[in-house]
C-alpha cells in the first residue's frame, strides 16, 4: 500500500521512471477498458494517452484509504472514458441484459479479427453479471456497458431513480464479494 | 437516522462513480464528502469501488501496440514540461507583483505585459498626462493663492485671482507654464518708501499682476508706469508708460497690467505724465516725469539684462 502511494507521489512530481512503471502495471488494463468502450484501436490508444495524463494530474490525490491503486486507476479511467463518450455524444448501445449484445457505437467498429475476442469478453461479462439478481443485473449492464444515465435507466425499467441507485450499489457490493482479491495489475 | 441516510447516499454515489455515471461536479462533491467521512464509511466506499474490479475479467483480451508506451510517456512528458513552464511563468508574475508592492493594480499587470490593446494604452497614458497636468495646475494655483495672501486680504486675493485669469487666461497652459512670479525690490526717491512686492508676469504676452503692501496711503491712486531700462537714472520723459492706476488703502495695492509695444527694446512705449486719469491735459511729454516710488526691476542686481522697468508712480 505504501509502495503504491510512493509510486503515485513520484508520478505526481513528474518522475518519468515512475510514469513508466505506472504504465507497466496498468497500461494493458487501461487499454482494454478503453477498447471495450470505444471499440477501435485508434480511439483506444488516444484514450490511453489522455488517461495517463489524467492519472499524472490526479496522482497527488491518490488515497490508499479510499481505494486500492488498481481500483483507483480503473475509477479514473472509467470516468475519463465516459466523459469521452459524452463529449462525442456516443454511447455503447445495449438492450436488456438478456437480449443480444448490440454492435458497438464506435464509428468504424472493431477490426474483424477482434470479433472472437469480443464474443469472449461478452460471455465473461454475461457470466459475471448473471450472478446478480434481476434488477441489479439490468442496472449494471445498462450502466456499465450501456453508458446510460440513471434517469434513462429509470425510465427504461420504469423504476424510481432511488431504486436504481440502490440496486447499483448493492450490485457492486455483491460483485465485490465474488472477487477473490482486490489487488493486482492488469 | 440522518447520518444513516447520508451514509447510504454516499455509498450510492460511490457506486455511481465507480460505473462512471457521476458528472465531474458530482465527483468533486463526493470527494469532498469523503474527506469528512469516518473510517468505517471509507472502508465501505472502498468495498463498493472494489466491485468494479469484477469487470476486469470481462475486459477483451487485447494487447496494446508496443509503441503505445512511447507515445504515452511522450504525452505525459509534454504535459509535465508545459506545466513546468506555466509554473515558472506564474512564479515570475507573482514575484513581479511582490516587487511592485501593494500599489500595483490588477489592470497594470496586463498593460505592462502587453495584453492590453494599443488604444487602451494610449488612452491610459493621455489620462495620466491630463491628471498630472491638472495636479500641477492646482499646485500652482494653490501656490499663487498662498503667495497672494502674504500680501493682500482674502477678498483681494479672490479679486486678484479673477484679474489673473482675466489677463492671463484661464487655460491651464497659461496659468501653468506662462506666469513667472518673483519678488521684486522697489524704492522711492521722494519718500523713504522701499520694500518688496510680488509680481506675476508673463513675458510672452506682457500680461502681469503686481502686489505690494505697506505703501503709504495717498488720496490719489498710485500709477504703475513702465519705462525702458535706463542705467543712468530716471530715463527720458518719453520713456514712461503708465499701465494702470492702483488705489491704495494704505496697506496693499494690487493691479493687473498688460504691457504693449516691443518689450524687446522698450522704445515704443509711450509716455503719459503726470498721471491723472481725469485730466488728459496733464498727460504729455511736457510734464515732468513723476518721480517713481516703485521701480520694478526684479531682484537681479544686473539690471542691464532687464529690457524694461516697471515703475510705480504716485499721482501728484
Amino acid at each position: 500500500m505504501n509502495e503504491d502511494w510512493e509510486l503515485m507521489q513520484r508520478v505526481s512530481s513528474g518522475d518519468p521512471n515512475a510514469v513508466n512503471e505506472l504504465y507497466t502495471r496498468f497500461g494493458t488494463l487501461v487499454y482494454r477498458m478503453a477498447y471495450q468502450l470505444l471499440r477501435t484501436k485508434g480511439d483506444a490508444e488516444d484514450a490511453v494517452q489522455e488517461i495517463f495524463v489524467r492519472l499524472w494530474q490526479s496522482a497527488g490525490r491518490f488515497d490508499p484509504e479510499r481505494a486500492s491503486l488498481v481500483t483507483w486507476v480503473m475509477l479514473i479511467s472509467r470516468r475519463h472514458l465516459v466523459d469521452m463518450l459524452r463529449r462525442k455524444r456516443v454511447r455503447p448501445q445495449m438492450a436488456g441484459f438478456d437480449e443480444a449484445w448490440v454492435e458497438p457505437a464506435g464509428a468504424d467498429g472493431p477490426a474483424p479479427e477482434d470479433g472472437l475476442l469480443e464474443e469472449e469478453w461478452k460471455l465473461k461479462l454475461r457470466e459475471r453479471v448473471s450472478m446478480l439478481p434481476g434488477l441489479q443485473r439490468e442496472v449494471v449492464a445498462r450502466a456499465y456497458l450501456g453508458g446510460k444515465t440513471l434517469r434513462e435507466i429509470s425510465q427504461e425499467l420504469d423504476r424510481p431513480i432511488g431504486t436504481i441507485k440502490s440496486a447499483l450499489s448493492r450490485a457492486l457490493a455483491n460483485l465485490r464479494e465474488r472477487m477473490p482479491s482486490e489487488e493486482g495489475t492488469a | 437516522m440522518r447520518d444513516e441516510v447520508n451514509r447510504t447516499d454516499i455509498l450510492e454515489r460511490a457506486a455511481l462513480d465507480a460505473i462512471g455515471l457521476l458528472t465531474p461536479e458530482e465527483v468533486f462533491d463526493l470527494e469532498s464528502d469523503l474527506k469528512q467521512a469516518d473510517p468505517t464509511l471509507l472502508d465501505e466506499v472502498r468495498q463498493v469501488r472494489q466491485g468494479v474490479q469484477v469487470f476486469r475479467e470481462t475486459l477483451p483480451e487485447v494487447e496494446p501496440d508496443p509503441g503505445l508506451r512511447t507515445r504515452v510517456l511522450a504525452a505525459v512528458s509534454q504535459m509535465i514540461q508545459q506545466d513546468l513552464r506555466e509554473s515558472v511563468q506564474e512564479a515570475r508574475s507573482q514575484r513581479m507583483y511582490l516587487h511592485s508592492g501593494n500599489g500595483r493594480r490588477d489592470w497594470l499587470e496586463p498593460m505592462i505585459a502587453g495584453r492590453v490593446s494599443p488604444m487602451w494604452r494610449v488612452s491610459a497614458l493621455i489620462a495620466a498626462t491630463i491628471a498630472i497636468a491638472f495636479s500641477w495646475f492646482y499646485y500652482q494655483q494653490a501656490s499663487t493663492i498662498t503667495l497672494l495672501t502674504q500680501y493682500v486680504t482674502e477678498q483681494e486675493t479672490r479679486e486678484l485671482l479673477s484679474e489673473l485669469e482675466r489677463h492671463l487666461g484661464n487655460r491651464p497652459q497659461n496659468l501653468i507654464f506662462s506666469p513667472r512670479s518673483e519678488d521684486i525690490f522697489f524704492k522711492s526717491e521722494d519718500t523713504a518708501l522701499a520694500g518688496i512686492a510680488r509680481m506675476w508676469f508673463d513675458p510672452e504676452d506682457g500680461n502681469g499682476i503686481i502686489v505690494a503692501k505697506n505703501l503709504p496711503a495717498k488720496p490719489d491712486p498710485y500709477v504703475l508706469c513702465l519705462r525702458p531700462y535706463d542705467p543712468t537714472g530716471k530715463g527720458g520723459p518719453t520713456s514712461i508708460k503708465p499701465v494702470a492706476a492702483m488705489p491704495s488703502d494704505g496697506h496693499t495695492i494690487a493691479v493687473s497690467f498688460k504691457l504693449s509695444g516691443d518689450s524687446a527694446n522698450g522704445a515704443s512705449w509711450c509716455v503719459l505724465e503726470p498721471i491723472d486719469p481725469n485730466d488728459e491735459a496733464v498727460a504729455g511729454t511736457a510734464n515732468p516725469m513723476t518721480e517713481p516710488i516703485l521701480w520694478i526691476t526684479g531682484n537681479d542686481a544686473d539690471e542691464t539684462q532687464m529690457p524694461y522697468r516697471i515703475v510705480l508712480n504716485s499721482v501728484l
